[in-house]
């Protein structure tokens, strides 16, 4: 309703300007303008309206057959989107079953300390069979050293006992392999070392409950009628690992 | 008296016999894991058997177990030599019937005193 109380709706500057336009077409802009003062623009509205409406349902038509290719289209790309989405959470998920594989807040095991510890023991027992090699060699050294002393240097015995020092030299050159084993299972230590800060790092992304809903990883120990084979061990009370004067002592 | 030694690592096997060789033990077998053992345990008398513990396809364990099981083996001495020093495991093997347990690494003195104190002398 407008101001006035009539029941004649004020025109639309679109069908004013369409009126205009007629106007025009009809008798100039001074009829048009005549014909809004004395209560034709009334009659030429409805025209006009007639004649919007028309158009506004043919546009609503072609904006309804736009929308329709648009969400047609727009659908699928929606779909696409979603397919994608989805396997993006899938290879998350997936990347994260990997990595509370790898390092699972709940685990009993730390796998990568216990792997360091593993090879460091490997250079600790390398390194004490070594010396022992070593020490054997040398007391043989000196043994054919005492030997040569006491030998005429073009006796048999002494050919022999220079053999002997050749074969003590190669014993020598041998023990190097600790040197070298060692060094090479260190950086490979540096390595596990490296990838560990990596992992937590990836996983510190996450919400860590997250991990520990997860599965528990397989051990990696062979099993036996439900015992652990992890040996060997170093001696460690606390986690179970008993000494030979303790398994005596089980034997009685 | 013969020994069968079982391992699977064939340097341990050769050091074993070494070992028994200086302690005055001559007649000594090898077998690669516990099914050859058992093969050559039912195929010839032997008075000890030294055993590793993780072997494939069959265990020390299960060796043992069949050995225990089997009424013309059942009395045959078995010592484990391994590197399980776990006490459960130490446990489970005495409780199948082991008669002396020896952690590796060992040297001859200590083969020496199991088995004597296993079979005696």
């Amino acid at each position: 309703m407008n101001p006035q109380g009539s029941k004649t709706r004020r025109p639309f500057m679109a069908e004013l300007q369409q009126l205009k336009r007629l106007g025009a077409a009809l008798s100039g802009e001074g009829q048009a303008a005549e014909a809004l003062g004395n209560g034709a623009a009334n009659g030429a509205v409805t025209t006009v309206a007639e004649v919007d409406q028309t158009e506004v349902l043919s546009a609503i038509a072609d904006l309804s057959a736009k929308l329709d290719r648009f969400i047609n289209n727009d659908q699928i790309e929606i779909e696409k989107i979603q397919i994608e989405i989805s396997d993006i959470a899938g290879r998350i998920k997936a990347t994260k079953a990997e990595m509370a594989a790898l390092r699972h807040p709940l685990a009993d095991e730390d796998r990568f300390q216990a792997a360091s510890e593993e090879l460091t023991a490997v250079v600790s027992a390398t390194e004490s069979a070594t010396h022992t090699i070593m020490s054997a060699a040398e007391e043989i050294d000196g043994i054919v050293h005492e030997l040569k002393s006491t030998l005429p240097s073009d006796s048999y015995n002494a050919g022999r006992v220079h053999d002997l020092a050749e074969q003590v030299t190669k014993i020598y050159e041998a023990c190097n392999f600790q040197d070298l084993t060692g060094q090479r299972i260190n950086k490979v230590v540096r390595a596990l070392s490296f990838i560990e800060e990596r992992v937590e790092a990836m996983m510190s992304v996450w919400n860590k409950k997250e991990f520990e809903l997860m599965p528990l990883p397989p051990g990696l120990y062979k099993r036996d009628d439900g015992l652990d084979l992890h040996g060997p061990n170093e001696v460690n009370a606390n986690k179970g690992m008993i000494s030979q004067a303790d398994i005596d002592a089980l034997f009685g | 008296m013969k020994i069968l030694v079982v391992d699977d690592y064939a340097t341990m096997r050769r050091i074993v016999r070494n070992l028994l060789t200086q302690i005055g033990y001559n007649d000594v077998d090898e077998a690669g894991d516990g099914v050859s053992a058992l093969q050559k345990l039912r195929a010839d008398k032997f008075g000890l058997v030294i055993s590793d513990w993780n072997m494939e396809p069959m265990t020390g364990l299960q060796l043992l177990k069949e050995i225990r099981a089997d009424n013309k083996l059942s009395g045959t001495p078995f010592i484990m030599v391994t590197a399980e020093s776990k006490t459960e495991n130490v446990v489970a093997a005495k409780e199948a019937g082991v008669n002396n347990y020896i952690v590796k690494p060992f040297n001859a003195e200590t083969l020496k005193q199991k088995i004597q104190s296993v079979i005696g002398g």
